[in-house]
């Protein structure tokens, strides 16, 4: 299959990739690592008349490590951030997540930055960006703005970016002390896409005591979404088999769940639950756990 | 390829942009369309028709080649992105055995790990890179690995079979 005709660009610099975004920005699309975005151009079910491929700036392909955070350029990879042992260490659910993502050649091109900026529904990192409260950096000529992830993802393949602005990188924050994640997909067997997975960030003070839940989700929505529901049940409580149980019946509540042909209505809502419950005790075993305890399969 | 290219108005549909690259150790300069797949590139454009079409929906990694070392789907890179960069196909796989059959592949050949071939090149593109390690693979590391590459023959088993030999061999046997 053969992409429709469009005009190409790789600048060489920052400034000339958002010259180009703010000269052209109807029906301009910009590639990062195109494992979206080249396939979706056979299909053609995108058919821009400009390709901008930002490949080539250099400047965006770092992960710079602060006294408090992660600050992730929008051309690292998949493989590149899973082999970064302090973020790895830190949020253990990116580990989770990137393993499964995809396959390794695609891991090898495709970016953290354009896999959020692509906003699928049913992608991996918007739920790990979710629970992690990362904060994702576009700028354009007009300026730069920080959009918190919560905010980030708005319809199907939508994200709060304008036509002539660039993801440049994303943030993540180091974790508070006491703080446990994990990630969990039941994926269609396929396309290794999630049927519905569970992002999970809980943060436990030295009694036991959840201080802070965030239960994210992908695969089951227009959107990648947080569980309101299940966050305030977790929190303030010591997450016994009972609460476990409570964040479980109710994770899928306010949650407009999507049916399909994989999966009806029904059954995701009850997968979401599956995958709430799964990702908080996966989580919760890695408490006390140091974090070089678990298997780290080869990648 | 600065934004002149798009400011000149030439109709995008006749956009060709010059692109040099490293193609198996080889200087190679040529023009293609933007819209131009690494594959298809390579196949039509280099005769180089080892590099398969399997999928062509990112799936099956028949078409893999490295890029600058590393194993990517060349049915989802554009010819144009290589510019300045290195590409190897198998092709340029070779090695001492018979048939300059590189040890991949005489791993494969002995452990039956192919039927009607297809993949094949695409398995060892990916492998290569999976075996680029000193550690002793594990037949779930060999699977893990190989995810991104569909075999319709073999059901897998004796190519995870071949890789996990070769690795033990290649790593003195330690595991």
């Amino acid at each position: 299959m053969i992409p429709s005709s469009f005009a190409y660009a790789a600048p060489a610099t920052l400034r000339d990739a958002l010259s180009l975004l703010a000269e052209h920005p109807d029906d301009t699309k910009v590639m990062a690592g195109g494992q979206s975005l080249i396939p979706l151009l056979k299909l053609r079910l995108a058919s821009p008349a400009v390709v901008v491929d930002i490949s080539r700036l250099k400047a965006l392909g770092e992960i710079e490590e602060t006294p408090s955070a992660f600050r992730i350029g929008a051309l690292v990879t998949h493989d590149r951030l899973l082999g970064d042992e302090a973020i790895t260490e830190q949020w253990s659910l990116v580990r989770d997540a990137g393993e499964e993502l995809a396959d390794p050649l695609v891991r090898n091109r495709g970016t953290f930055g354009g896999s959020l900026a692509h906003a699928d529904p049913a992608g991996d990192w918007p739920a790990v960006a979710l629970a992690a409260d990362a904060v994702i950096h576009v700028q354009s000529q007009r300026g730069a703005r920080e959009i918190p992830a919560n905010d980030f993802f708005t319809y199907l393949f939508t994200a709060d970016i304008a036509d002539d602005e660039l993801l440049t990188h994303v943030e993540l924050a180091k974790p508070l002390p006491g703080t446990v994640t994990a990630y969990v997909k039941i994926d269609h067997p396929a396309s290794g896409y999630a049927v519905a997975a569970a992002g999970v960030s809980l943060t436990i003070d030295a009694s036991g005591t959840c201080r802070a839940a965030r239960v994210a989700f992908t695969g089951v929505a227009t959107t990648p979404l947080r569980s309101a529901a299940a966050e305030q049940t977790l929190e303030g409580s010591t997450i016994d088999a009972e609460t476990i149980q409570r964040a479980v019946d109710h994770a899928a509540d306010g949650i407009n769940v999507i049916g399909d042909g994989y999966a009806p209505v029904d059954y995701r809502r009850h997968l979401i639950g599956v995958v709430t419950g799964r990702a908080i005790r996966r989580a919760l075993d890695r408490r006390n756990c140091t974090p070089d305890n678990h298997e780290r399969p080869h990648t | 390829m600065t934004h002149d290219t798009i400011r000149t108005g030439r109709p995008a549909a006749a956009q060709r942009s010059a692109i040099s690259y490293t193609l198996n150790g080889e200087p190679v300069s040529c023009e293609v369309d933007a819209r131009t797949l690494l594959v298809h590139h390579l196949r039509e454009e280099r005769n180089l028709t080892g590099t398969h079409i399997g999928c062509d929906t990112s799936q099956c990694g028949a078409c893999a080649v490295h890029l600058d070392g590393r194993a990517v789907k060349s049915c989802t890179v554009l010819a144009v992105q290589v510019d300045g960069r290195e590409v190897t196909t198998i092709e340029a796989v070779r090695g001492q055995g018979p048939d300059d059959l590189h040890p991949v592949q005489e791993a494969l050949q002995s452990k039956h790990g192919l039927q009607c071939g297809f993949c094949t090149p695409g398995m060892v593109m990916t492998a290569l890179e999976l075996l680029d390690t000193d550690q002793a693979l594990t037949p779930e590391q060999v699977q893990h690995g190989l995810v991104g590459n569909i075999c319709r023959c073999t059901g897998y088993q004796n190519i995870v079979d071949a890789l996990v030999e070769l690795s033990a061999s290649e790593s003195g046997g330690t595991r």
